[in-house]
C-alpha cells in the first residue's frame, strides 16, 4: 500500500477502499518512525484537513477530481510554501516563513494534492550526496549506510522509502535525476522554461528547474500536466506545447532512434552501471529500437562549464541572503558591512561558500571573459553539438550516475571529485534539455538508473521511451523492502 | 596556473561579504586553486566569434501589463526579519 503508484492511490479512492485521510495519517506515523531524516519540515494538521476535503470530493464525486486529489506529496524545501517553515536546508533561513506559495506549490494545492512537508536537502540545492545539509544528512533506504544522492536527497529517498507517494525536487546539474537514480525511482528535468521557478529559491537560474520525483512514468507525467503552464511570474516560463504528457506513453517505440553518447561511458565508470547499461540497451531493441553510438566531444567540457556558470549565478543569487530581510542576524556588529559579512560567514556552510567565492572570482574583473564569458561561449557550442545530434535521434540514452549510491562521509573530503560524478546529467542542464532518470536495475543491493536525454520541448517523447522500458522491465516495481 | 595566495582569497571574501576563518581561508586556498585550474580546461577550445548563451529559452524582453496585484501581506513579510520595531526593518548602520 505504502508504495504503490500515485494513479493505483487514486483508483482506490475512486472505489472508496481506502480515504486520503488514512493514508496520510499513516504516512506520518511511518515519518516519526523512519531514521532516514528525509523531511526538514512537516504540516501534519494542515496535511490531514486538506485530505479531509480530498476525500468528501470522492464522496461527491466531484467534477474537480484530478489525478493528484488526496495523493500526499513532499516539496523539496527549496521550493516556497506559503506559512510553511522553508529553509533550503541552509542555517541561513532558518525559521522564514514565505508569505506566498511559489507557483507549482498553488497548481498542486489547486489540484487538490497533500503536501506533507518540506524535503531535506543539499544546503541551497549544492552538493551531490545531501551532506551539505545544515539539518543532517538523509540516509538512502536500499542500505543507510549509503547516500541517497543530492541534492533532492530528501524527496528520491522519501519515494523510495513509502514516505511520500510523490515529490517536487528541483535540478540544476541533476539534482533530480542522480537522486532518483541512487534511490531507485523516476525523475525527470523538464525542458527549461516549461515549470514556472517563480517561488523557487535561485541557485544557477540559467539552469533551475522544477520537476517531479515518482514512482512510476505515468506518475511523473500526470505532475507535468499539473505544473507545466507558462507563468506570468517567470519571465523565462514558455508555453507548453503539450496539452497532455500522457498522451503517447501507451505507445510502442518501434523505429524510434536512440544514440548513445559514447562519452557518458567515462573511465571511471562502476562496471556493474556499464554491464546494466548495455543490457538496458538490449531491452530497449528489443522493442523496436534503433540503438547507435554517436560521439558529443563537447562533454567533458560541459562539467567546467557548468562549475563556472552556476557557481557564478549563485554568487549573485545567494547576495540577497544579508541577514536584514529574513532568516539567521547576528547581535552585535559595528556596522552594515561587519553585520552582513557575520551573518553570511556563519550561516552558509562550506560547500556553498566554496561556490559563493568560486562564483565571485570567475565574475570579477580582470577574470570575467577568462571565465564566465569563455564558459558562456562553450556553453553555445554544447547546444549546437546537442542540435546537430538531434537531427538524426530522437533521443539519447545514458546511464543517469557512474556509480552506485556511495557510504556517507566517503567524498567530502575532494569537492572536484565529486563534481566529476555529474558528467551524465550536467549537459541536459547547460542545453535547457529534457531528461528523465527510471531505474534499470539493482547491483549488490542498490538501484541503478537509465537516462533519457530529448532535444528541447522533447518532454513527452522522452516520457513515452521511458515508459515502454518500464513496462518491459518492471525494475520500478520493487522497493527496498521486498527487494533481497 | 600558481595556487591563488593567501590575499587573493581575502579579496574574493571581501567581495562576497563572506568573514572566513584562518582554518577556512588554509583550506580554500587549495580547493578553491584545483577548482579554477581545471577551468582552464576550456582553453583547448576556440571560441572566437562564438555568441555567448545566457539562458537557453528564445524569450526576448517579456512584459506585461502594469496593473496592481495584492501585495504581500505586510506583516508576515516584516515577521521575517530578525530586527524589527513597529513596521520597520531595522538595519545596521550604513553611514560612519
Amino acid at each position: 500500500m505504502n508504495f504503490i503508484t500515485a494513479k493505483d492511490l487514486s483508483t482506490k479512492f475512486s472505489k472508496k477502499e481506502v480515504s486520503s485521510y488514512d493514508v496520510t495519517k499513516k504516512i506520518f506515523e511511518r515519518i516519526s518512525e523512519s531514521k532516514l531524516n528525509t523531511y526538514i519540515t512537516t504540516c501534519k494538521d494542515l496535511a490531514l484537513e486538506v485530505a479531509k476535503e480530498a476525500d468528501k470530493k470522492f464522496e461527491e464525486n466531484s467534477s474537480d477530481i484530478t489525478p493528484l486529489t488526496g495523493v500526499p506529496i513532499m516539496i523539496k524545501d527549496n521550493i516556497s510554501t506559503k506559512d510553511i517553515e522553508t529553509t533550503a536546508a541552509s542555517k541561513i533561513l532558518k525559521g522564514y516563513i514565505p508569505p506566498f506559495d511559489a507557483t507549482v506549490v498553488k497548481q498542486l494545492n489547486d489540484a487538490g494534492a497533500v503536501i506533507l512537508g518540506k524535503g531535506n536537502m543539499d544546503e541551497f540545492a549544492m552538493g551531490s550526496s545531501n551532506e551539505t545539509s545544515a539539518y543532517g544528512p538523509v540516509l538512502n533506504p536500499w542500505d543507510t549506510n549509503k547516500v541517497p544522492g543530492g541534492s533532492s536527497g530528501g524527496a528520491a529517498s522519501a519515494v523510495a522509502a513509502g514516505e511520500c507517494f510523490i515529490a517536487l525536487g528541483s535540478d540544476t546539474g541533476g539534482s533530480i535525476r542522480q537522486p532518483a537514480s541512487l534511490c531507485g525511482v523516476v525523475g525527470m528535468k523538464p525542458t527549461y522554461g516549461l515549470v514556472s521557478r517563480y517561488g523557487l529559491i535561485a541557485f544557477g537560474s540559467s539552469l533551475d528547474q522544477i520537476g517531479p520525483i515518482t514512482r512510476s512514468v505515468e506518475d511523473c507525467s500526470n505532475v507535468l500536466n499539473i505544473i507545466a503552464k507558462q507563468d506570468s511570474l517567470d519571465a523565462t516560463s514558455v508555453n507548453s506545447p503539450y496539452e497532455d504528457f500522457t498522451e503517447d506513453i501507451y505507445k510502442e517505440i518501434k523505429g524510434i532512434k536512440l544514440g548513445v553518447p559514447k562519452e557518458y561511458i567515462t573511465e571511471n565508470i562502476d562496471s556493474s552501471v556499464k554491464a546494466n547499461f548495455i543490457q538496458s540497451l538490449e531491452i530497449l531493441s528489443d522493442l523496436g529500437a534503433n540503438i547507435e553510438e554517436i560521439s558529443l566531444p563537447l562533454t567533458e567540457y560541459a562539467l567546467a562549464v557548468y562549475y563556472i556558470i552556476a557557481p557564478s549565478e549563485a554568487s549573485a543569487n545567494l547576495s540577497r541572503f544579508d541577514g536584514i530581510k529574513y532568516g539567521l542576524g547576528v547581535k552585535k556588529a559595528k556596522n552594515s558591512s561587519e553585520y552582513m559579512r557575520e551573518v553570511r560567514g556563519s550561516g552558509f556552510g562550506d560547500e556553498v561558500k566554496r561556490r559563493i567565492l568560486i562564483g565571485t572570482y570567475a565574475l570579477s574583473s580582470g577574470y570575467y571573459d577568462a571565465y564566465y564569458k569563455k564558459a558562456q561561449q562553450v556553453r553555445t557550442l554544447i547546444i549546437k553539438e546537442f542540435n546537430d545530434a538531434f537531427k538524426n535521434f530522437d533521443a539519447l540514452v545514458t546511464p543517469t550516475s557512474p556509480i552506485l549510491a556511495f557510504d556517507l562521509e566517503s567524498k567530502n573530503n575532494n569537492p572536484l571529485s565529486m563534481y566529476m560524478n555529474d558528467i551524465c546529467t550536467i549537459p541536459a542542464n547547460i542545453a535547457g534539455l529534457p531528461a528523465i532518470s527510471i531505474p534499470s536495475g539493482i547491483s549488490k543491493k542498490l538501484p541503478i538508473g537509465l537516462q533519457f536525454i530529448g532535444p528541447q520541448f522533447g518532454d513527452k517523447k522522452i516520457l513515452q521511451i521511458a515508459s515502454n522500458f518500464e513496462r518491459a522491465t518492471d525494475w520500478h516495481k520493487l522497493n527496498p523492502f521486498n527487494y533481497d | 596556473m600558481n595556487d591563488l595566495t593567501k590575499d587573493e582569497i581575502l579579496k574574493i571574501s571581501e567581495l562576497s561579504y563572506l568573514d572566513l576563518t584562518e582554518e577556512e581561508i588554509n583550506k580554500l586556498q587549495k580547493e578553491l586553486s584545483d577548482i579554477i585550474r581545471y577551468f582552464t580546461l576550456l582553453n583547448n577550445i576556440d571560441t572566437k566569434n562564438t555568441e555567448v548563451t545566457g539562458h537557453t529559452t528564445q524569450a526576448k524582453s517579456v512584459m506585461r501589463d502594469d496593473e496592481a496585484r495584492t501585495p504581500l501581506n505586510i506583516e508576515k513579510v516584516i515577521n521575517n526579519a530578525p530586527q524589527t520595531d513597529g513596521k520597520f526593518i531595522k538595519v545596521p548602520r550604513v553611514l560612519e
